[in-house]
């Protein structure tokens, strides 16, 4: 029985209608008195006024959008911001976007939450009809700037109650950042581990210097002290011609949002003497003055003189097409992105920008190639619900095209279920017409990979292996798929040692070819690095999981396993980074004992006794400290301790103390090492030695239990 | 016969339905506010009412007011040898309430619906029910605050065919907003959002602090009684910003002396952290239903501290129209109530109206996080669905070898679940067949806001089900154990709580008042309690008739508090 035939109506796009049945239905079955029939009722009412909304009716106009996006998409002219814009002023979402940008360049307020605040409080706000777009607006421009100091960025989440409401972020656009500004307010961890210069040079001239020797150095610390003109002007009085600062100093002037200076410092002739991403940022500085076809060809240009064309000049081209009204084109470039810069708030704005204009135009379809469309772009602005209430009917053409939307949107709304079965359907009928369904058994493994089990792994997977083995060798994505299986068929199907090492192997060889066909796909790395981490080849792993880190910095395995394989190839600083993010990461006090110890053993070997003695008493405390703190760690630590000041081997003397499963034997020897330690270091710790000789015939004190 | 109360952070009321129309009830001491104070007299007496919030001034140490911020918490209060928890407290107000009913109605009554505010969680709501079960109440039922506000308009008759009200409650502690649809006289609540924790003592507050600031005084060093002036000078400023432009008070204090000016764009200033919480609800009930501010027929305005000024102008410039008040802010809900009762005990008068509530939060379950990251939170029944409801969801175990599941119940909107209310747990074991190890988990979120989450296995015929309520802390048991442990305590009874009441106002002029006024007061306080002593009913009357008139002169000085 579907939703109408239930409300007893006819399918309509009048909600007055439905409401009226709904309502006189109500009247037959009482919330208090028939719980049953009222929740089937408002399922079904629901589900019609969700299913209106898409009906073909030619009696009602396509609805209007709210004015707030045709304001969004009014050219802001030529740069002709005025000057400052007051609070008072910011009466429309398009001023307070001029004043977002101009707080976000100036250098001296923007450092100052007040400035921040006074903003979220404008006129604007008011505006009830407007609050999602103010809200979104604000939020977005912040996520996506999050170069900003700690104090802003709390400030803000604070005032959008971020944290406590998490989930109202989930459906917007920027969700991805969102999450990530979660975790870092989160992690308490300073991320952003940029040094401040301890030193900062006082005039212009020392300063550009200072540049020329720290050029390693992120530009936004530095150059927050020094406004652009100033810069350029010190530059062309001073300094010989040196490419490699004159590009620094333009990247940083376009960062400034000083468009003018760039193009002092670059044209296309120098830009042709500079070399590297000369043309790419000249073509982001005309795409920033919405001059389109000149920034198509100085990234085009760009493009030709790259090998391999960098992810950031694919973007500019395509958001240039997309200026210039070339949707389509604009449209392939920007999917194309997505997959290899997830984080990148622009394309996935300007992608779904184009696909909800799209949407717009093919409203009213049902059926059809056009209805298919239709549901296709839904399913790509992840709009699922209304992606199944337009393709669900449509079942049997989808199953005829073996097109898999249908079960994708079930795995996308957590139905495996379901969509495992869509996924059958759809092979069998496909595998009647005798068509080639290793599209579909890859589709399969991607969608429903978690949910995998080993009846569905024979039936489905298990006969098309070789064919998608076959179409591998040429095709990434069917690399990556085959590495996928080949990486769960140990776990699904009773393997003897030998087939589980031949599996490994070959998901070892596919992923392979995955990431040497698609070389910037973070998910393709992701997996080779799960994979050569387990294989103990942690500089590969390394490799790996660098590139796929920007697809999810807050990632618990990735950031622990990359920690570790840092730590196996002896990059201490580097494991000490990412195995302290980690712990932010909400770690189980389990591993926040591996992290912990693991830690402890990188300051040790970089001979830093405080932060050594500081981790050592945080995980003094730890319950796993006890238990397991006397086996692997210890012996390493003592090891490694000699070399450091006394104050470190006795607190872990002290510590050694306190542990459960140490035999007094171990606890001789330890005691035994550290005296000799303490005799080499010659007569001025003679008196500690004496002391612990004391203590340790003693008995007593040291050892407690 | 069933009652409504509405329990509220300053005061509360109790109602009944009768000839078509909800009826409020008086007090011992004539008057249908009954302020939410409870005090330990001397003699161990409870005292509740107007006396104890005399004897807030008089006698701070065993006289507590504003626990029902606490309800739901461990948090409790001593008053001389007693220790009471704030469900204890609020049974106390419920049982005076229902002393008053049953004395003006002349029956025994044990059936009664509550308000509570929309945004209180689910250990808040079976707090406040444990209360109504201490004070003797056997049948209970609970009604969102602005639900109740909402229906007193709605039957009120005077809405049309089809409407929608935007329904904000400012109370002395809690914020509610709610959105109500009357379409073919079906009553829909849509939307309901709130602050917990944002009421009219946060302004008072403000002032406290402006105050304080602009004299530099440091609010820690001074004496109690000074403290008490503070707050109540910046409340009676408050009150006079309702109705001026500016105002000024002058402040006596025991070390200082001086003039306080306050205007309203100066108030509102130190307010603006405050009216953007106000604006925050707002705005979600709105993009929650999907509404534009065009729509809304009309605003309706509850609980006192609507009635400042402030809150108001942030409503019109909100909604760009003027809000409705027609009713009386304070009574509004307890009025709701009363029909809520008559809708449960199915009076003929209002059985054309049918209402459909909503569930004001998430509820939902923690998984293994998609990108291994720790713990999500994956909803179940969204927040604002049309209640009752009942949702289900396929779940697989994270790992293929798990031989069992915990199913962790979560109430809240954070994608952590840490940052969520924890309802309670399950644990489930799975089968042995692999293929089968799969769960189907069930909410179900009734009319009372009971949650019960079932989990059934599919192909096999394994069902768990458990009733989530406040974790192991309110079972059957404890509440019954602390029946009995309240039962032994005196509550003073009506007929003698007016006197109690004079003595208790007394008492704190006296206090109040310097040199000849005080020693007046003081003969009569003395002459009051001698003729009580003398138990004699007649001269007891006289007395009290000669008190009040002697009193009178005061009372226009007097700050009625």
């Amino acid at each position: 029985m579907d939703c109408w035939s239930k409300l007893g109506i006819e399918p309509t796009t009048n909600k007055r209608g439905i409401k009226i049945a709904y309502t006189e239905l109500l009247k037959l079955c009482r919330p208090d008195e028939d719980p049953e029939g009222f929740r089937q009722l408002r399922k079904a009412y629901e589900d019609a006024l969700t299913e209106s909304r898409f009906l073909k009716d030619a009696s009602h106009p396509p609805k209007q959008e709210p004015d707030t996006v045709k304001e969004d998409e009014e050219p802001l002219g030529n740069e002709t911001i005025p000057a400052v814009v007051s609070v008072e002023e910011i009466t429309s979402i398009t001023v307070l976007d001029q004043a977002l940008t101009q707080l976000y360049h100036d250098v001296d307020r923007r450092h100052r939450k007040e400035n921040w605040e006074a903003l979220f409080n404008s006129p604007v706000s008011f505006e009830l009809d407007h609050a999602r777009a103010f809200e979104d607006h604000v939020v977005s421009f912040v996520c996506a700037n999050n170069l900003l100091p700690d104090e802003v960025l709390t400030a803000f989440a604070l005032h959008f109650r971020f944290v406590e409401e998490f989930i109202r972020f989930e459906s917007r656009e920027y969700f991805r950042q969102a999450q990530y500004l979660y975790y870092y307010l989160h992690s308490g961890l300073q991320r952003l581990a940029y040094p401040k210069p301890e030193i900062l040079p006082s005039d212009s001239q020392a300063h550009l210097e200072f540049l020329q020797t720290r050029r390693m150095v992120e530009d936004s610390i530095i150059f927050r002290y020094l406004p652009p003109d100033e810069l350029l002007k010190t530059y062309q009085d001073s300094i010989k011609e040196d490419h490699e600062l004159r590009l620094y100093i333009a990247r940083y002037c376009l960062g400034y949002g000083a468009l003018e200076q760039v193009h002092q410092l670059l044209d296309s002739d120098k830009a042709a003497q500079v070399g590297g991403d000369a043309f790419a940022l000249l073509g982001e500085c005309f795409y920033r003055q919405r001059l389109y076809k000149e920034a198509l060809q100085h990234y085009q240009h760009h493009a030709r003189l790259c090998s391999e064309i960098p992810a950031t000049t694919s973007k500019g081209i395509a958001l240039s097409l997309a200026g210039l009204g070339e949707q389509e084109a604009a449209m392939e470039l920007l999917l194309q992105l997505v997959d290899q810069r997830p984080h990148d708030f622009e394309v996935r704005q300007k992608l779904s920008e184009i696909q909800r204009q799209k949407i717009e135009e093919l409203k009213g379809n049902t059926d059809g190639e056009k209805g298919l469309q239709l549901g296709q772009l839904l399913f790509d602005v992840g709009l699922y619900n209304e992606c199944m209430a337009i393709i669900k009917p449509m079942k049997y053409y989808l199953e005829n095209q073996s097109n898999p939307l249908l079960a994708k949107c079930y795995s996308k709304l957590g139905n495996y279920v379901d969509a495992g079965h869509e996924f059958y359907y759809l092979i069998q009928s496909a595998r009647l017409r005798q068509e080639n369904i290793v599209d579909l058994a890859a589709e399969y493994i991607l969608c429903c990979e978690l949910d995998l089990g080993p009846n569905q792994f024979r039936k489905i997977v298990g006969p098309e292996l070789s064919k998608l083995c076959e179409a591998a060798r040429s095709n990434a994505e069917y690399a990556y798929v085959v590495a996928l299986i080949y990486t769960r068929m140990p776990g699904l199907l009773k393997v003897d040692r030998q087939q589980e090492a031949d599996s490994k192997a070959k998901a070892l060889y596919f992923v392979d070819l995955a990431t040497s066909l698609a070389p910037n796909n973070g998910r393709y790395h992701y997996l080779r690095g799960s994979l050569m981490y387990k294989a103990n080849k942690d500089e590969e792993a390394i490799k790996s999981y660098e590139i796929a880190r920007p697809l999810d910095y807050a990632d618990y395995l990735l950031n622990f396993r990359l920690g570790m394989a840092y730590f196996y190839t002896k990059q201490y600083d580097m494991a000490i980074n990412r195995l302290e993010f980690t712990l932010g990461l909400n770690a189980s006090p389990r591993d926040e004992y591996n992290l912990a110890s693991r830690l402890i053993i990188c300051y040790s070997k970089l001979g830093n006794a405080e932060k050594t003695i500081e981790w050592l008493a945080k995980i003094k405390g730890n319950e796993h400290t006890k238990s397991n703190f006397a086996h692997t760690p210890l012996c390493v630590l003592m090891d490694n301790c000699m070399h450091l000041p006394p104050s470190v081997p006795r607190f872990l003397l002290e510590l050694i103390s306190t542990l459960e499963n140490i035999r007094e034997l171990e606890y001789k020897q330890y005691c035994d090492l550290f005296l000799l330690l303490l005799k080499q270091m010659g007569d001025e710790y003679d008196e500690e030695r004496k002391q612990l000789e004391h203590d340790y015939n003693s008995q007593g004190k040291l050892f407690s239990h | 016969m069933i009652l409504g109360i509405d329990l509220g952070t300053t005061h509360s009321l109790v109602s009944y339905f009768d000839d078509g129309q909800p009826c409020l009830v008086s007090n011992a001491s004539g008057q249908v506010l009954t302020p939410s104070v409870v005090s330990v007299d001397d003699d161990g007496t409870i005292l509740v009412g107007t006396s104890a919030k005399h004897r807030l001034i008089t006698h701070p140490d065993v006289t507590v007011s504003e626990f029902k911020r606490f309800m739901g918490t461990n948090k409790t209060f001593t008053l001389g040898d007693h220790t009471f928890d704030a469900t204890d407290l609020s049974s106390f107000v419920l049982k005076s309430l229902k002393s008053d009913a049953e004395e003006h109605l002349n029956q025994e009554i044990n059936e009664v619906c509550i308000s509570v505010p929309a945004y209180f969680n689910n250990k808040q709501r079976e707090a406040t029910k444990q209360a109504a079960t201490l004070a003797g109440f056997t049948s209970i039922r609970l009604l969102n605050e602005p639900t109740a506000a909402a229906l007193a308009f709605g039957v009120d008759g005077r809405q049309s065919e089809e409407a929608h009200y935007i329904v904000l409650d400012l109370g002395g502690g809690t914020f509610d907003v709610s959105l109500l649809e009357v379409f073919n006289g079906i009553f829909e609540i849509h939307a309901s959002a709130g602050d917990n924790y944002l009421g009219g003592k946060d302004f008072t507050e403000a002032i406290v602090q402006h105050i304080t600031e602009r004299h530099r005084l440091d609010i820690a060093t001074l004496s109690r009684q000074d403290k008490n002036k503070l707050y109540k000078a910046a409340e009676s400023v408050k009150y006079q910003l309702s109705e001026k432009l500016s105002t000024g008070i002058s402040i006596n204090l025991s070390e200082a002396a001086f003039e306080y000016q306050l205007d309203l764009s100066t108030f509102e200033e130190i307010c603006e952290k405050l009216l953007h919480r106000i604006k925050q609800p707002v705005i979600r009930v709105l993009s929650d239903a999907d509404l534009a501010t065009s729509s809304i027929t009309g605003v309706i305005l509850v609980g006192g501290a609507t009635r400042m000024q402030l809150f108001r102008t942030l409503t019109s410039r909100l909604f760009k129209s003027i809000p409705r008040s027609d009713y009386h802010p304070d009574e509004a809900i307890a009025k709701g109530c009363a029909i809520q009762a008559a809708l449960l005990g199915k009076e003929n008068a209002v059985s054309e109206i049918i209402m459909t509530d909503v569930c004001p939060y998430t509820l939902g379950v923690a998984i293994v996080g998609r990108g291994a990251m720790g713990e999500e939170f994956l909803p179940l029944i969204e927040r604002n669905s049309t209640i009752p409801v009942s949702e289900s969801r396929p779940l697989v175990p994270a790992h293929p070898d798990q031989t069992g599941v915990t199913i962790q119940v979560y109430q809240g909107e954070s994608f952590d679940p840490q940052h969520n209310l924890f309802l309670g747990r399950l644990d489930i074991d799975l089968p042995d067949d692999p293929e089968k190890r799969r769960i189907l988990l069930t909410y179900t979120y009734d009319l009372d806001g009971t949650l019960e989450v079932e989990v059934s296995i599919p192909g096999t015929d394994k069902r768990e089900r458990a009733y989530i309520k406040d974790g192991e802390a309110h079972t059957e048991r404890t509440t019954g154990k602390r029946f009995e442990q309240l039962k032994h305590l005196k509550i003073l009874p009506c007929d003698q709580q007016r006197n109690r009441e004079m003595i208790a106002r007394l008492e704190r002029l006296f206090e109040e008042y310097t040199g000849q006024n005080r020693e007046y007061i003081g003969f009569l306080l003395r002459h009051f309690k001698e003729v009580l002593a003398t138990h004699n009913k007649r001269k007891v009357e006289e007395a009290f008739k000669y008190v009040e008139e002697e009193l009178h002169y005061f009372k226009t000085r007097e700050l009625e508090i």
